[in-house]
């Protein structure tokens, strides 16, 4: 990336399928972006404010912001600059996309000019999943493939060889739902880690064709909703989190560093639950908003906790202090 | 036709080759169709659109693009070889029956990577079909009745079915994340290594096995210890014959006879697996059986996965020392594509 004094038109991707927590990240963002305690601050309030205002007035009056709506599409632009460096300043575009177009984008195998015209140096991403998620499709194993798609469908010919030895007991004895019965759109569910590993090819290819194979744009894996993890994984790294939970996106991301700079981190926008836990409500409605939530990051190598919830946008844009030296 | 997009919405021209407007060559008569530029890469066979540059000899605005990019499916040949430019690419032939268990290796290798379960500290890099390789878990993308693919497909789309083609996945291995390893797995129909022993005349398509770093012949395990097991053996034996008489694949590549299906026979291997050995020896492979389970229905016994790795890992870490040594060639190779030149392949 262009080392240059200023960020004329940065642009951050915010990829993950419903419920994966980009929107209320997005409006936590400007919370924190507006209050200017953060590694990146404004340079003045956007042009155009209600997306941001309507978002952040949720979050302020102790309420998450409901699911974006699946035809909503909102460029967020803010003008910022950074704490470290004031000369660099720029607009910070953001596209608030709903869940079901990037589900869409995977699908179609295709996007719009929505997506081309972000791909460009400079632009980051920031994936999301959300911990404890009921979006969340689970990759198949051994036991749910037989057990699901073993015997449950015909063979259409006899050339079909793999289905010719599901155990019926095993069929039986399944809580899931047999393929072609009840609820076969939600069994045939792509699993999250296929949708968002297919997405990073895309992006590696678009950017190949933009900014050059060279070109080696920064993606955070952002696990949300940190503060939902079990207990006994928040002492483990939100790496570890993926590594466990979404084997195959996190083995894309350990074995393609040389087309990525890739980091992971947990994210808690408010550090608790607003929705479920009157007990937090109420402490965080005695408090200042943004006062709560933090990032869980090992960008010097070892696992930090900080407040600051710019950083992975800093970090994509590489407007970090250690970016600038 | 060559490829393309339409800007008349509601065209689908580029995934069905049918143009709204009722051309019967939409990328000569239609005006509102689009060339579009392949582009190589390991990652992605991406088409897109509008990629010409402009009357003014600027280049397009990104407005004007909407980009496409690889169905997921699987690879035709010409897929295949955009993927190759860019690196190596192990082609692996997987032939056998109906039924023998092709799909279920297919599947249980697919699931190892998807759980990061591959041993020997493989990982999972990328792979261009991961819809295709879901879709056959879920037996979405099975064969559909009535006439199956003929021919290997060059291209495939949205649109198609499943198609007789090849599927995609790459490795690194932990400690040596520096090399990427692409494999291209054929996944054929039963059908056509059963009617290629019964007419040499359906050799042409498999003419690009000549090309093949390996082959992985599957043979239904549990049937080499039955009444049918004869009948097994010489299907099998002549299979091998068509493949290196009348298809030309080079019987220097590793070849593996894959018996599937063991955990039914308490991983004991078929006497019947030797002279299945033997023949291929006869015939001038360096062959290895090996015993596999790769959905098992004693999984605490015999591991879901067994053989599976194994059966292929040989295959693309193949240097055979005995052939370079009897032939004066190079000690070693640097990379995977210089071997394949000493072995008188196109990479």
């Amino acid at each position: 990336m262009t080392q240059a004094n200023s960020v004329s038109s940065a642009s951050v991707l915010l990829i993950g399928g419903p419920d994966a927590g980009k929107s209320n990240f997005l409006f936590r963002l400007w919370i924190a972006i507006d209050a200017g305690k953060g590694v990146l601050v404004k340079d003045g309030l956007p042009d155009e404010v209600e997306h941001l205002r309507a978002g952040a007035e949720m979050l302020l009056c102790g309420n998450f912001a409901a699911r974006t709506s699946k035809e909503v599409l909102e460029h967020v632009c803010i003008p910022v600059k950074s704490v470290v460096n004031p000369s660099r300043i720029g607009t910070l575009t953001v596209p608030d996309v709903p869940g079901e177009k990037v589900m869409a984008v995977y699908r179609n195998r295709q996007w719009s000019a929505v997506w081309e015209d972000r791909i460009a140096d400079p632009c980051g991403g920031l994936m999301f999943v959300r911990a404890g998620s009921d979006e969340i499709a689970a990759p198949l194993d051994y036991t749910t493939c037989v057990a699901v798609f073993g015997s449950a469908l015909q063979h259409p010919t006899s050339g079909i060889d793999m289905g010719t030895r599901a155990d019926p007991q095993v069929i039986a004895s399944s809580d899931l739902v047999a393929a072609g019965t009840g609820d076969q759109a939600a069994v045939n569910e792509p699993p999250t880690q296929v949708v968002l590993t297919d997405w990073l090819q895309f992006l590696r290819r678009a950017f190949t064709d933009r900014a050059g194979a060279s070109y080696r744009p920064r993606v955070g894996l952002v696990v949300a909703a940190w503060d939902a993890v079990p207990e006994d994984q928040q002492e483990r790294s939100p790496a570890e989190y993926l590594s466990e939970n979404f084997p195959l996106l996190y083995q894309f991301i350990e074995t393609n560093g040389d087309c990525f700079d890739f980091q992971v981190f947990g994210l808690s926008i408010v550090s608790g639950d607003l929705k479920n836990d009157e007990d937090f409500k109420a402490m965080y409605e005695k408090g200042t908003p943004n006062d709560f939530g933090y990032v869980i990051h090992s960008l010097m190598g070892t696992k930090e906790r900080s407040p600051d919830v710019t950083i992975p946008v800093a970090w994509a844009l590489r407007l970090l202090p250690e970016d600038s030296a | 036709m060559a490829k393309g997009t339409c800007k008349k919405a509601g065209c689908t021209v580029a995934d069905t080759g049918i143009c709204l407007m009722s051309h019967a060559a939409p990328d000569k008569q239609c005006p509102n169709f689009q060339p579009a530029t392949a582009i190589a890469s390991p990652e992605s066979a991406v088409t897109v659109g509008s990629a010409a540059p402009r009357p003014d000899g600027s280049l397009p605005r990104a407005s004007d693009v909407i980009r496409r990019f690889h169905t997921g499916l699987e690879l035709g040949t010409e897929d295949a070889i955009t993927v190759s430019r860019a690196s190596y690419c192990h082609l692996i032939g997987i032939l056998g029956a109906s039924d023998a268990g092709k799909t279920c290796f297919l599947l249980s290798l697919y699931l190892m990577a998807s759980r990061g379960a591959m041993p020997n500290g493989y990982r999972f890099a990328g792979s261009l079909t991961l819809k295709g390789f879901e879709d056959r878990a879920r037996r979405i993308r099975s064969w559909k009745a009535g006439p199956l693919p003929s021919q290997l497909a060059d291209h495939t789309t949205l649109s198609d079915s499943r198609q007789a083609a090849l599927l995609h996945l790459a490795l690194r291995k932990r400690g040596n994340l520096g090399r990427r390893i692409d494999l291209m797995l054929t996944d054929l129909p039963g059908e056509w290594s059963t009617t290629l022993v019964d007419r040499v005349a359906t050799a042409n398509r498999f003419h690009f096995l000549k090309r093949a770093d390996g082959i992985i012949i599957v043979v239904d395990g549990p049937s080499l210890v039955s009444p049918r097991r004869h009948v097994e053996v010489q299907r099998t034996k002549h299979l091998l014959e068509r493949l290196v008489s009348d298809v030309g694949v080079d019987p220097t590549v590793p070849l593996t006879i894959l018996l599937t299906k063991g955990d039914e026979i308490v991983m004991k291997r078929p006497d019947a697996a030797s002279e299945l050995i033997q023949h291929s020896q006869s015939l001038g492979f360096k062959p290895e059986a090996v015993m596999s389970a790769a959905f098992s229905r004693t999984p605490d016994a015999v591991p879901n996965g067994t053989g599976v790795f194994e059966a292929l890992e040989r295959l693309f870490t193949f240097r055979s020392d005995t052939v370079l040594k009897a032939d004066g060639g190079p000690a070693g190779f640097r990379d995977d594509r210089e071997f394949a030149m000493y072995r008188g392949v196109k990479p």
